[in-house]
This record gives structure tokens, C-alpha cells and sequence, in this order.
């Protein structure tokens, strides 16, 4: 998966650091002072270092948590989001971290601990109101976890913690280490999905849309929340039969019982981002079709996002009540 | 493109027979050769003599993108004469400055680290290879081409028990020149790297510029515009469907941008 690891100095001799290495025995392993001396370099390309991605592992410094972007909820009234890894092993050709980020190198912070400290102490600072915290928005949150352990660890830690809820944001098939916990009724495990023939075009190394179903029927049946996240929304010539295609196929395992929230939005990005991902990709289909310029965000425009979720809200209210529908326009 | 930089004529020499490549009489301000896309910059020692080298080099060649590679001798505390590493971690020991060349070849070569040094020395530091060049070299080199794309590869020409010392060119070339095989290797790579990040819109562009008259922020437009095209049409041969009635760059550029807006949204 990864065929050279960095290593903060810092964070060499972290038990964690340590552990991972176990998995890379024999892989070349180079210290490094920070890991911004990779990610921020200008002249390197995000798309010839997605042939051979590497790892950096570091440490978290500074803020820990932020506040969600705003119109991004699934119910509760105070949202905030933590990233504890950078960019991702998957490679979709519509995610805003390519846009982001100079370097494709997946970054792992191993300060686990600090990250919990500063969750716990934000939900302890609303009282008994309910706090959401969401994993999962600078890269895949279960993707990594047979050797990072993120989830079981962030899990065991919190779920004492009465007014704490947890999103993982995940396109991976990764759930062994939550199928052998005891389920936890406010960590939402959230799946991402596009039609399948979105998913092909543009979802690389992203596992198929029946292997995802597959992992959420073990999460459902052990009793996992499960939530979806159909975003971004792709506009296609045949929108509607696509994503109806994509609401059949969901539905045929989902017990709609066990989801807690669906969420929808359709693709949009901030122009900055846009042009650097066009640049680095100038042929991609995706990027050569008309879009609208505004703001400086780049988006399907105003009145076809609205049609585009008024049509997805419809075609879901044929299986699912309205209050667990979430349209998300940040 | 690939540019090679060496410091000593000894490295230049086995790259030189292994490449074919021919001396450049006419470039003066530092001894070069060519063969069609290579072509090989000979320094002399050092860090300032590198980055003019690479600097001039890149000016004159005015290429996007090149392939860049350092190719030279370095010292080590402990490894053997004739070993030959690609520096995955490449530090100025004067301003502590670091570079990572990102391995994404697979090569035959050892990775290690290498330190850059104003002067040279006997005390080796610990775990890494130490030269006189290849952070002048990363330093220059980005400024013309992506980091993934510039490597420094080096061969062991002096250890703590060998230490440095004066080297005659057939000594440096023989250390050389059972490598040249793994740097063709590396380079090809590179190359088909290099070639995915290439414009192929390029001959259609001048096509279109020497018909019609494009400001210069039109030509950018014109530029996305034929990529656009490029991604959505790549089998229509666009010279051929433009309409008779387009009498100005304005007016092409306005008829390819409804053209595409128009194509049904197929991934
Ligand atoms: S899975 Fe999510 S984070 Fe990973 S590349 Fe795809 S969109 Fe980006």
C-alpha cells in the first residue's frame, strides 16, 4: 500500500509509530522534522505521487478540532470535525484534496490521545447538549484501520461520554475492528456512494459498491447505526435513472431501520481547488463539462442544485421518512 | 527530456559512452553533450558551480518539465566503494535545508540518505552519504521541473577507510559504469512519468494561433478549451469540423465553448 514511510523525529519512539512499523517491516523508513517539509513543497504533483503513495507519520499539533463548515449537520446543533490522518489511499477523481494539498502523501497523526482530550473537553463544554463530531473529512476514516486502529481506539475512549456522538466517514470495506466491539449506538458508521457507473469513472481503487454493502449488512446486523452520504451528487445526462438505480440497489440491504441520517449535495468546490485539479488533470471528462463560476466556488449552479437534490430528496422519500433526510448546500 | 548533471568529467565520461552523447563545441560556459533527448551538463565541484550549471542549462534547453538527474560519487561512513544509492533525503548541511525526492520507481538501487556539504571532509557522519552537489542541485532543479521527476543518484567513491582523495577520471568512470544500466532504467521510468504530465493539444494550438490572431489570455482560454475538447471528442479531428462561417479566434473560441456546453454529460 505504501512503499516508503516517513517519520516525524518527534514521533519516532511513539508506541503507536512503533506498532505501525511492525507493518512495514523491510519497507525504506526516513525521519523527517515535520511533516509540512513533504506536503507543502510547491513543485511536486499530486498525480504521479498517487502511483506510489507514501505514509507519513506525525504528530498533531495545535487545534485538534474545528467547527463543521456551516449547513453541514445531521441533526445536532453544535457540529465540529477532526482530521486525525491528511489525503487518502483511494483516489477519486471528484475530492477536494487534490485541490488541497501540493503532495498526495497520507498523512497519520499518532497522537491519538490528544485528539480524544480535546473531544472530550468541547463535549464537556456543552453540557448534556448533543455534540457531533465528524472523522473522515480530510481523508477515508476506516480505510487504514487494520494498522492504525483509529476507530477502535477513538471509540473505546468516548463512548462514556453520554453527549458525544461520532461520525466515520468511510468508502472502505475495513469494519473488523468494529463488528468485535460492542456496538455503540451514537458512532454512525457512514458510507459514500455514487452510481456504479460514477463510481467506475471516477472512484480509483475505491472497493465496489456490492463489497460496501456487504460490510454495512455485518455492521447492520451486529447493530451499528449506518448512515449515507450521497455526496457529491454527479449531474449525468441520465441523472435520475442512475441514481435510482443507485437507491434500488442501497435499499436492497440496508434495513432502513438501522440509518440513523442520509445526507446529499451536489458536487461543488472552491474555484482555487478546481483549477488545480483540472490542471492536473486535463482530460478528465469530469472537469471538461460546463460549469458555473460564482463566488468563487465552481458548481453544477444554483437552480440545477436545487433540482438535483429536490429529485434525490423525492426518489428517497420513497423509502425513507423525511426527518433522517439531510440536503447539505455548504 | 532528460538533463544530466554531473560535477566531474570522470561521472560525465561513463555517461557519456554509455549514452553516445556527442560534446556541444558551441556552448562554452560549461562542457556539454547531447544525443537526441539527453543531455549532460558537467559542472565542476560544488554547490555554486551546480546551481549555475542547472540554472544556465534549464534556461537554454527551455523545456517543460525535463527529467533531471544528479549522477556522482559520494562518501560514507560505512559502505562500500562502488555501491550505488538514489538519496531519498537530500539536507544542505549549511542552511539545514531538506528535500525528499519521492521514490515511485522500482529500481535495482538502495535508497539512503545524503548530506551536502560546503567542504570536504574525513569525518563521516552517521547513516548517511555525503557529497559536495545535490542540494544545489534539488535547489535548482524544481525551479524548472516537478520534485517526483529530479533524483540524485550516487556511488560510493570514498569511506573511513578509504577516505577522499584525489580520483583520476578513469577511476570515477570504472566506479560509475556498472550503474549506468540501473540509471537508464530509472530514467525510462521517469520519462513515461513525464510524458502522463505532456499537453498533446499542442500541434492543434499553433494550428489555431497561426490562423487567427488569440491575446495572450485568450491563448490560455484557447488552451483549456482544446483539453476540454480533447477530453469530451478525442476521436473528432477538430481542424476539420470547425465551420466555414469562423473568421476570428473570438469566434472559434465562442462556437467550441457552445460546441462542448452542448455534448451530453457521458463520464
Ligand atoms: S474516499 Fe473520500 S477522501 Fe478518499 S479520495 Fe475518495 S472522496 Fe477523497
Amino acid at each position: 500500500m505504501f512503499s516508503t514511510i516517513y517519520v516525524e523525529e518527534a514521533v519516532c519512539d511513539h508506541p503507536r509509530t512503533r506498532k505501525i512499523l511492525q507493518h512495514f517491516r523491510g519497507r525504506t523508513v526516513i525521519e523527517c522534522r515535520h511533516y509540512g517539509e513533504l506536503l507543502n513543497l510547491k513543485a511536486q504533483n499530486f498525480r504521479l505521487q498517487k502511483k506510489q503513495p507514501a505514509l507519513i507519520l506525525a504528530e498533531k499539533q495545535g487545534k485538534k478540532i474545528l467547527p463543521a463548515p456551516a449547513g453541514y449537520h445531521i441533526g445536532a446543533r453544535h457540529n465540529y470535525y477532526f482530521s486525525h490522518m491528511l489525503n487518502c489511499i483511494y483516489d477519486c477523481r471528484y475530492c477536494f484534496l487534490q485541490g488541497m494539498y501540493q503532495s498526495a502523501c497520507s498523512v497519520l497523526f499518532v497522537n491519538y490521545e490528544d485528539f480524544i482530550h480535546h473531544i472530550r473537553q468541547q463535549a464537556l463544554s456543552h453540557h448534556d447538549e448533543a455534540v457531533h463530531f465528524f472523522s473522515g473529512y480530510d481523508g477515508d476514516s476506516l480505510a487504514l484501520e487494520p494498522l492504525s486502529l483509529f476507530a477502535e481506539t477513538f471509540i473505546n475512549d468516548l463512548r462514556n461520554i453520554s453527549n458525544i456522538w461520532l461520525e466515520l466517514r468511510t468508502k472502505s470495506t475495513q469494519v473488523r475492528s468494529l463488528l468485535a466491539l460492542e456496538p455503540w449506538p451514537q458512532c454512525i458508521v457512514a458510507f459514500s456512494f455514487t452510481p456504479e457507473d460514477i463510481s467506475k469513472a471516477l472512484e480509483h481503487g475505491v472497493p465496489a459498491i456490492q463489497q460496501r454493502l456487504n460490510a454495512i449488512d455485518k455492521l447492520q446486523q451486529r447493530g451499528w447505526p449506518i448512515g449515507l452520504r450521497l455526496d457529491p451528487l454527479i449531474d449525468i445526462e441520465d441523472f435520475e435513472q442512475q441514481y435510482r438505480g443507485l437507491l434500488q440497489q442501497l435499499f436492497s440491504v440496508i434495513n432502513i431501520d438501522n440509518i440513523h441520517s442520509i445526507s446529499f449535495g451536489a458536487f461543488r468546490m472552491p474555484e482555487n481547488f478546481y483549477n488545480r485539479m483540472t490542471g492536473l488533470y486535463p482530460k478528465e471528462r469530469l472537469f471538461a463539462f460546463n460549469m458555473e463560476r460564482h463566488d468563487g466556488i465552481v458548481s453544477y449552479g444554483e437552480s440545477r442544485e436545487q433540482d438535483m437534490r429536490n429529485t434525490m430528496r423525492e426518489m428517497l422519500l420513497e423509502y425513507v421518512r423525511p426527518s433522517i433526510l439531510f440536503p447539505c448546500v455548504a | 527530456m532528460l538533463i544530466i548533471h554531473t560535477a566531474l568529467h570522470g561521472e560525465a565520461r561513463a555517461l557519456i559512452n554509455h549514452f553516445s552523447l556527442k560534446r556541444q563545441h558551441d556552448m562554452n560556459a560549461f562542457a556539454c553533450f547531447r544525443a537526441d533527448n539527453i543531455f549532460l551538463i558537467e559542472s565542476g565541484i560544488g554547490k555554486t558551480n551546480t546551481a549555475s550549471a542547472i540554472g544556465w542549462a534549464c534556461g537554454m534547453l527551455n523545456v517543460s518539465s525535463p527529467v533531471m538527474l544528479n549522477i556522482g560519487m559520494a562518501g560514507h561512513t560505512a559502505c562500500s566503494i562502488g555501491e550505488c544509492y538514489i538519496a531519498n533525503r537530500i539536507e544542505d548541511h549549511a542552511t539545514q535545508h531538506r528535500y525528499y525526492p519521492p521514490q515511485l520507481v522500482d529500481t535495482p538501487l538502495g535508497s539512503d540518505c545524503l548530506l551536502t556539504l560546503d567542504r570536504p571532509t574525513e569525518n563521516y557522519p552517521e547513516k548517511c552519504m555525503v557529497d559536495m552537489e545535490a542540494s544545489a542541485f534539488m535547489q535548482a532543479a524544481i525551479r524548472f521541473t516537478t520534485i517526483e521527476l529530479c533524483q540524485s543518484i550516487k556511488v560510493i567513491s570514498d569511506n573511513t577507510l578509504k577516505p577522499a582523495g584525489r580520483m583520476k577520471d578513469s577511476e570515477v568512470e570504472s566506479l560509475l559504469a556498472p550503474h549506468t544500466e540501473a540509471v537508464t532504467g530509472l530514467a525510462s521510468d521517469l520519462g513515461q512519468y513525464r510524458a502522463e504530465l505532456m499537453d498533446n493539444t499542442g500541434a492543434t494550438f499553433s494550428q489555431l494561433t497561426q490562423q487567427w490572431h488569440f491575446t495572450k489570455y485568450q491563448q490560455q482560454q484557447l488552451a483549456r478549451l482544446l483539453q476540454r475538447h480533447q477530453a469530451l471528442q478525442p476521436d473528432e479531428e477538430l481542424i476539420d469540423t470547425i465551420p466555414a462561417w469562423i473568421d476570428s479566434g473570438k469566434a472559434f473560441m465562442r462556437w467550441l465553448d457552445g460546441h462542448l456546453n452542448n455534448l451530453p454529460v457521458r463520464l
